[in-house]
């Protein structure tokens, strides 16, 4: 399957990866009294698959949303490319939670990926043709082509964390920010949805994602972010991802079986299937 | 053709249709936002809180459409920001507090208009009555209905985004919060506006249901604003004809238009509907 994927045309390269590069130093944000991050430092660029992980309430979600620029960090910077990561910028893609997701509004997977187009188009112009074949190449790159014209709600959980990275190649982003994409797929949806994150990133672009299930990280990503408020640990997942850190991250009495275990209790689908 | 030709050799009926057909598409139109957001409890808060503010209005400006529509404007935003505030600085959600101030907002009014020095008909304010509309009426649907649908429909593109996922519409750099606040206020004066065809207490009805009943039959957003316009635009001329035949009191035939044909949609739409998901039930 990997080799038919290679084949297909991946929408827009990114060009050279290592110029593109993702810099957070010194971030701390804080949610009224609570402190949510402190001094957080990391440094990656495109081509990469970064992984953050921590307990519950670590501030992974609240790193991503720094990221996409929903969160006034108290102090601290992100830049991209050299620059103050502005908040508007369409390179960069956030990818909500998908229970957050209102997946009963009346849209279609194709009119989702083509909201992706909506920032180049400005707040009125119409489709050219060049946006349409976007579309086509983002659908067909995420494998959702057949599905094009079906109800968000009558998807898998899979192919809706799917038609939402569609979006983001739509919308030619170079960083995808995806808050916990496995949670709640299937072990087969799992195993696609990693090989597409794969190839984007050996096509140039930066994914990062919040992440939940210990035992898939060193198979999925090929960096991770131990993450507890601060940055307990940052680099290649084969050189920072062992028991030492964990135990720094998950604390004292942390047992990596046991918690792997529980993380892979099935999650029940919260969409029914309508349509 | 006499059942059609006949109600509209009369000025009043004539004026009262083109009030119907730009109250009904403007409404329904706008009722896709309000369906959208899932909002119709504070629509209903707010369409009640009119009262009082027409109330006071006519009061101390004298009865004119003038002082009741600032005295409109002003208690909606009144109870809508208040249910903000009281929101915020206790415990109690919005939606509790939106429930507490229109009840209170709304008896006040009924109380007001009771003592109010010139002679108010409770029931024009409640129920509406299309067929006493003035041509000031009508200069005032004609215009606000314009702007709405104007500025409706060149922003319906970022709206869509921020309805659907306000983060990520954040995220690209769309102004959410002044969006929301010129959606809020478009639906003031747009329910001000059909205060006159239909009454505050049925203004909801045109404003959640022509988009609600689309909302069972189509899988596309832009549907949604269209077909909600046509179906509110329809059943409201539908309903004033037919008042005026059978006798009935237009406003409460055009609600009623709208739920029947709500019920329709319910009943029989191929996809979401009621019959449609029981067959599914029983061949799966």
């Amino acid at each position: 399957m990997l080799k038919e994927l290679e084949k297909l045309p991946l929408p827009h390269d990114c060009g050279s990866p290592s110029r593109h590069e993702l810099r957070v130093s010194g971030l701390t944000v804080r949610y009224s009294e609570t402190l949510a991050l402190s001094s957080v430092d990391l440094n990656t660029h495109c081509g990469r698959c970064l992984a953050m992980v921590g307990p519950n309430g670590a501030g992974k979600s609240t790193l991503i949303k720094s990221m996409a620029g929903l969160v006034t960090p108290e102090s601290g910077e992100i830049s991209w490319r050299g620059k103050p990561l502005a908040r508007s910028t369409t390179e960069i893609a956030y990818l909500a939670q998908r229970r957050l997701v209102d997946w009963h509004f009346p849209l279609t997977v194709r009119g989702l990926v083509e909201m992706g187009r909506f920032p180049h188009l400005g707040w009125w112009r119409k489709f050219r043709n060049s946006d349409h074949k976007v579309v086509d190449n983002a659908l067909e790159a995420m494998r959702l082509a057949d599905l094009a014209n079906r109800q968000i709600s009558a998807l898998s959980g899979g192919q809706q964390q799917r038609a939402f990275v569609a979006r983001a190649l739509a919308q030619e982003a170079h960083v995808l920010l995806l808050d916990e994409p496995f949670t709640g797929l299937d072990r087969p949806s799992q195993e696609l949805l990693t090989e597409l994150l794969g190839l984007l990133a050996s096509g140039g672009r930066l994914i990062i994602a919040a992440h939940h299930d210990l035992s898939s990280v060193a198979e999925t990503f090929d960096e991770v972010l131990l993450l507890n408020q601060k940055a307990i640990a940052f680099g290649q997942v084969a050189e920072v991802f062992n028991g030492e850190n964990l135990t720094a991250c998950f604390g004292k009495n942390y047992d990596f079986f046991k918690d792997t275990q529980e993380n892979q209790r099935p999650v029940p689908p919260h969409t029914s299937m309508r349509g | 053709m006499d059942w059609i030709t006949e109600p509209l050799s009369y000025e009043h009926i004539r004026r009262g249709l083109i009030i119907c057909v730009l109250v009904g598409f403007t409404n329904g139109y706008l009722s896709a936002f309000i369906v959208l957001r899932k909002s119709a409890l504070q629509v209903g808060s707010l369409s009640h809180s009119l009262l009082p503010g027409i109330g006071v209005g006519i009061i101390l400006f004298g009865l004119s459409q003038a002082s009741a529509f600032a005295g409109a404007l002003v208690a909606a935003l009144i109870v809508g920001l208040g249910s903000l505030l009281v929101a915020r600085s206790s415990r109690l959600g919005q939606e509790t507090a939106l429930a507490i101030l229109f009840t209170t907002a709304f008896a006040a009014g009924l109380l007001l208009l009771e003592f109010a020095p010139v002679n108010v008909d409770v029931d024009h304010y409640l129920f509406g009555n299309i067929l006493f509309a003035t041509d000031a009426d009508l200069m005032t649907v004609f215009w606000v209905s314009a702007l709405a649908l104007t500025l409706l429909t060149l922003l319906r593109r970022p709206i869509i985004v921020m309805l659907f996922e306000p983060d990520a519409a954040r995220a690209l750099g769309i102004p959410v919060r002044t969006l929301n606040y010129l959606l809020l206020g478009l639906l003031i004066l747009v329910l001000i506006s059909t205060l006159q065809a239909v009454g505050c207490l049925l203004a909801l009805g045109l404003l959640v249901t022509p988009a609600a009943t689309v909302y069972l039959l189509t899988n596309r957003a832009e549907v949604l604003f269209w077909g909600g316009g046509l179906v509110g635009m329809s059943a409201a001329a539908i309903a004033l004809i037919a008042s005026h035949h059978l006798n009935f009191s237009p406003g409460s035939t055009i609600i009623l238009t709208l739920g029947a044909i709500f019920a329709l949609a319910f009943l029989f739409s191929p996809r979401h509907g009621i019959i449609a998901s029981l067959q599914n039930r029983r061949t799966s």
